[in-house]
């Protein structure tokens, strides 16, 4: 077990996430989760995320998806797609506030996720 | 079924580093490739990071066949491993035709794959045998093995590995043979394209590729034809508006002008998963898109592939007070290795970000200036430059800039920085999955 904080972040999200990987590139910090269930009748219901914790505490993390979700056949009305580590990713808009004095990851992806419980 | 199979591709440089190696015409050589590739796509594409030759001091016997102290297989595993890396074992066969693996490059074979397989696991290793007219060999997977198909480097000079069969279409009163030769007409024939964005430029583009007979083009735009775009789009009719996709139109004209053309329409917006599965397999790349953030993606996806990657751009400024029209364009060649749209100042991060605000909704975007003769213009600059890179071109500055007025491109110098987030020695060509 590691005592840098940000190994010990991500290994909380391996816990959370069975399966997940931290990516080996240089200079940046993503971690892949695999199997996110989507909660809210959001099509797929099961995909997976990419952690973008690049300047972790300060920065906020962001977390993206492997695939354009939709419910009842609509899309999000905001959204962009991204490349990176070889695959497509989907990056969603969303307002939420970030406090580096209080930086665990596993919060943050969950409150992301739950920004898809009321609105398409 | 198809067996499945994988490519090796390889940059110019190393590529012509590694042959110099193994053309040695008294001593038969090995060189160790350091490959990454994801044994789930197939075909898969394994990728040559950096290689290794394996010197005299290492080499035990050269009269039955070559074969080297275990030490080298060790000091590959150590540094191959925390990088993610497979190794590829490669070596040449004198002859023509395609070459036959001998007894002992089976038994030998076998036993460096076994070593490396206990050693590193999930990486995708292989044996791989050259000859003057094709390759032989086997990739071992941790999924499975697999033959080869390919292997292909942008060079210069190109090389496709064994050449590609294609169709005989040779006009002899055909003006292109005439500037290309036949060599050079079959390499266009054998080409595979990509093109993301098919509006203003890329329709330009499509179009003159589908004349000159590039053997399949692969077309990425996920739009339908708008009123607006008969402005610009060549190919289109009134009737396509709200009906046809662009990719359609571009796959109607193959249909109509040279039918042997190939085009694979995937009408959906780069990087989709279906786009990126789509251009993997291709040996050129042209983007004509308006995003910075689609921009960058390409510039990534190419360099990670090793694909050359030809971009074109506008800006044109609407006149203001006693100042007419004002246009800026360039033409920008990224060949693997660099430099790449970053080092050339093309892309940065404000771009970039300002690029994926627009489209998450957090900054207003607006509709820029277009006109179908300065499309036409770039557009074929960027023709001419795939067909010089296909047919062997020795030289192709990497970046040029258009004015007008007064109507002028221009070359400007570009070279890559060692420090570049994309190209550079930290760039993401780098990444590997890794627990």
């Amino acid at each position: 077990m590691s005592d840098d904080p940000l190994s010990t972040e991500i290994a909380a999200l391996a816990v959370a996430w069975p399966g997940a990987e931290r990516l080996a590139v240089a200079k940046r910090t993503l971690v892949v989760l695999p199997g996110i269930r989507m909660t809210g009748d959001w099509a797929p219901d099961t995909l997976d995320g990419l952690v973008i914790a690049d300047g972790w505490p300060q920065n906020r993390p962001q977390l993206l998806i492997d695939a354009a979700v939709t419910r009842s056949g609509q899309e999000p009305a905001n959204f962009s797609r991204q490349y990176l580590a070889d695959r497509a990713w989907y990056s969603y808009s969303f307002n939420a506030a970030w406090d580096p004095a209080r930086p665990q990851l596993v919060p943050a992806v969950r409150a992301w996720l739950r920004r898809f419980d009321g609105r398409p | 079924m198809a067996a499945r199979s994988g490519d090796l591709r390889v940059d110019g440089a190393t590529w012509n580093a590694i042959s110099d190696h193994l053309a040695d015409e008294h001593d038969e050589q090995v060189a160790a490739l350091l490959v990454r590739g994801r044994p789930k796509d197939d075909p898969v594409a394994l990728v040559v990071e950096r290689w290794r030759p394996v010197s005299d001091a290492y080499v035990r016997d050269r009269i039955h066949g070559l074969t080297w102290d275990g030490r080298f297989n060790l000091r590959l595993a150590e540094e191959a491993e925390p990088a993610g890396l497979g190794v590829v074992f490669v070596h040449r066969h004198a002859g023509r035709g395609t070459p036959r693996l001998s007894r002992i490059d089976r038994t030998h074979g076998r036993a460096l794959m076994q070593f490396l397989r206990r050693r590193c696991p999930e990486a995708t290793h292989g044996i791989l045998v050259l000859g003057d007219g094709g390759i032989a060999g086997w990739i071992d997977a941790p999924n499975g093995r697999r033959r080869w198909a390919e292997v292909r480097s942008a060079g210069p000079p190109p090389l496709v590995l064994p050449p590609r069969e294609v169709e005989p279409d040779v006009d002899l009163s055909d003006r292109q043979l005439l500037a290309f030769g036949t060599t050079g007409m079959d390499a266009v024939a054998a080409s595979r394209i990509g093109l993301v964005g098919l509006s203003g430029g890329g329709s330009h583009v499509a179009q003159q590729l589908i004349h000159a007979g590039v053997g399949t083009l692969v077309a990425i735009d996920a739009q339908l034809v708008e009123y607006s775009n008969l402005r610009r789009l060549v190919g289109a009719r009134r009737r396509d508006v709200n009906k046809t996709l662009k990719v359609h139109v571009a796959r109607r004209l193959a249909r109509d002008v040279r039918p042997g053309v190939r085009v694979i329409a995937v009408p959906e917006e780069f990087p989709s998963a279906r786009s990126l599965e789509a251009l993997r397999s291709v040996d050129l790349l042209i983007g004509c898109v308006d995003g910075w953030d689609v921009r960058d993606d390409l510039n990534a996806f190419a360099l990670q592939h090793r694909i050359p990657y030809i971009d074109i751009g506008a800006v044109i400024t609407p006149p203001t007070g006693r100042v007419g029209v004002r246009i800026s364009g360039q033409i920008s060649i990224v060949l693997p290795g660099g430099p790449c749209l970053r080092c050339m100042g093309i892309l940065t991060d404000q771009r970039v970000e300002d690029a994926r605000q627009v489209r998450r909704g957090y900054l207003v975007g607006e509709p820029e200036p277009q006109v179908v003769s300065v499309n036409g213009l770039l557009a074929s600059e960027a023709v001419t430059a795939a067909l010089m890179l296909i047919g062997g071109a020795d030289s192709n500055a990497a970046r040029r800039r258009y004015l007008y007025p007064p109507g002028i491109l221009r070359e400007v110098y570009a070279s890559a920085a060692r420090d570049c987030p994309a190209c550079g020695e930290s760039g993401f060509r780098s990444a590997k999955t890794r627990a």
